[in-house]
Order: structure tokens, then sequence, then C-alpha cells
């Protein structure tokens, strides 16, 4: 395996000795470019009280290829589908060198705070989300509670 | 008191020339105006630049100006530095690469704006050229995405139309020819679901 960029190494530093508030990153032993991820539900929303398990994977291009990152926790939102994925523009089309592995979480956390049905990627959620937001926030506060325990 | 001086230790810095408004900061600088002659516009933009040099990292690499960029080992004329119109600076070879992927639509990765070279920038001349390739090459593929983008949604906007044409259809007699074009798309469309996203 080629050498970690130095890049890389001091973002890691920097998530370890001044993390982000309901954020933490852990690269894994044997491959510094995984890291275990997890995020706590964001207050005020249906997420609240919850950890969520992520894995994020800095790609060999990173940072000139977005880091990849999927929910481990099973999780009821309209952006996410039930394989984990997250439909965020900033992972995708929208990515930019200058964004890094921090601000990435702090977008998904935020993306946990307002969940947004009308681009949607899991769409029976979305679609529950559209008709019924109340009924959905419930059935999500429910998972919440289910699947994404703290410990 | 007579000094005599007995030995002389120089000491070397350099900085890019990002010129930034340095000299209208330097004409500006009270300090100048209370002290015309002690240092010159150069001396003075060399000085600033060097100050925030050293504070400030390129974008991409997060390493300093001065340093080098992730491929590169020696600082300095290998591995230089560009200035953007938008006054975002970044190792050559970082810029470079980013502007080549087809992710980065031609922009700045700090404001989201066409990245194009400062003009009049002496660090810059040497690359204007390049520079210019990448623009027109990163225009051409930004208008084939929006034509492709248009003729998808042109394509999209067809089938709803065929769907509501297909009731209209249904219910009058002899337009079986019409008829024929349209199972094919929907089939179409139900395999692209089936295949989309496969799992990593």
């Amino acid at each position: 395996m080629a050498s970690l960029p130095k890049r890389i190494i001091k973002e890691t530093e920097r998530l370890v000795t001044d993390p982000v508030p309901g954020i933490t990153a852990e690269p894994h032993d044997d491959n510094l470019r995984y890291f275990k991820v997890t995020i706590e539900g964001p207050a005020g929303s249906p997420y609240e009280n919850g950890l969520f398990h992520l894995e994020l994977y800095l790609p060999d291009d990173y940072p000139m290829e977005a880091p990849k990152v999927r929910f481990l926790t099973k999780i009821y939102h309209p952006n996410i589908d039930r394989l984990g994925r997250i439909c965020l523009d900033i992972l995708k089309t929208n990515w930019s060198p200058a964004l890094q592995i921090r601000t990435v979480l702090l977008s998904v956390q935020a993306l946990l705070a307002s969940p947004n049905p009308n681009d949607p990627l899991a769409n029976d959620v979305a679609e529950d989300w559209i008709k019924n937001e109340t009924g959905a926030k419930a059935k999500a506060k429910e998972w919440t509670s289910l699947y994404a325990k703290k410990e | 008191m007579k000094v005599r001086v007995k030995e002389v230790y120089p000491i070397f810095a350099w900085s890019w020339d990002t010129y930034t408004e340095s000299t209208d900061l330097h004409n500006n600088d009270p300090l100048h105006n209370k002290y015309p002659n002690k240092i010159n516009n150069e001396t003075y933009t060399f000085l600033k630049n060097y100050r925030n040099d050293i504070d400030d990292v390129c974008g991409i690499c997060r390493v300093s100006y001065n340093g080098v960029c992730p491929n590169c080992k020696m600082p300095g004329k290998s591995c230089p530095l560009v200035v953007g119109t938008c006054n975002h600076n970044f190792h050559y070879h970082c810029i470079y690469r980013w502007l080549d992927t087809v992710n980065s639509k031609g922009l700045c990765p700090m404001c989201r704006q066409e990245f194009t070279l400062k003009p009049d920038v002496v660090i810059n001349a040497k690359h204007t050229q390049k520079f210019m390739e990448l623009i027109s090459k990163n225009r051409e593929r930004r208008l084939m995405m929006e034509r492709e983008e248009r003729e998808l949604n042109d394509d999209l906007n067809m089938d709803e139309e065929d769907e509501v044409t297909r009731d209209a259809i249904d219910n009058a007699a002899g337009a079986t020819e019409a008829w024929t074009q349209v199972p094919q798309d929907i089939s179409d469309e139900e395999e692209d679901m089936t295949y989309d996203d496969p799992i990593e």
C-alpha cells in the first residue's frame, strides 16, 4: 500500500485531538483509510438520544474523490436507504477537495436534523414522510430506540 | 561607542509572489507613510506574503504554500504555486489534478466559481496555456453534461406524454401502430431499475 498522504494523517490527528461534538471517527488499525464513525442523533429530531454507527472509507484518489460513507445502524430516513447508503450532494456531484472528513460528517449530522423527502433515496420512506409526516417521524423515533440504542 | 562587526550570518528566506493586493496595502500602511524610505514595495510584499504563507495552506493538500504537494519532494520551482482570479491559491499540481477530474466541473474547490488563473500575476504566467486548455476541456464537458441531462428530461417527459396518450389510444380503435412503441419503453425502464445501484 502506498504511504498515507500527509493530509489524511493531519485530519486523523485533528479528529482525535479536537473532535466534533456528537461525532467520533477512529481509523481502523489495519487500514488507516477506513474509519469507524458514530454520530449522535441531533437534539429536536426523531433521532435524538440515538447513537448511529457508520463506516467511512477514503478512496485512493481522496481528496480528489469524495469519501465513501454508509450507515451501519438501521435508520428510518427518506435520504438513507435500507443498505445505509446516503443521498447527499457533497458525497456525489458537489464534492470538493476543500471538504474534509469532519465537514462531511457534520453534513451527515445535519441531514439527520433536516430530512429532504423531495430528493429521496428510500422512496417508500419519502412517500410516507410527505403523506404523513407525524406518523413517519414517530416511526423514525421508534426505530431510533429499537436500533440506535446507546450502550 | 564604536562597534566592529566581526562576522555576519546572512539568513535567506523565500516565498511565492502571490500579489495579493500587497502594494495597495503597502501604500496605505501608516508605518510606511511615517518612514517612507524604510522598506520598499518589494520588501513589504515579501514580508506580507511570507507571513501569510506560513499560516496559509493549500486548500487541497493542506500543506503550506511554500511546502510541496503530496507527490513532490523539493519545494520551489518544481512544485509551483498558482493564484486564482478568485484569490484562492493552490499548488499547481493539486489544482491541476482536481480540474482534470470530471467531478470538478472546472470549479474552484473553495468558492465553486470557475477556476481561472489571475491575470498579470508573475508566477501564473508559465501555466496560462495549460490552464486555458483545461478550462476549455471542462467547458466542453459541462456543455455535454447539460445536453445529456436535457435529453434525459425530454425522454422522461415523452414517457409521461406516452402514458397519457396511451389511455387515449386505449379507447380509440385502430391505433395499434403507436402501441408497439410504448411497451418497449416501459420494459427498458424496468430493466434499468433492476440493475440500478449495485451493492458494493
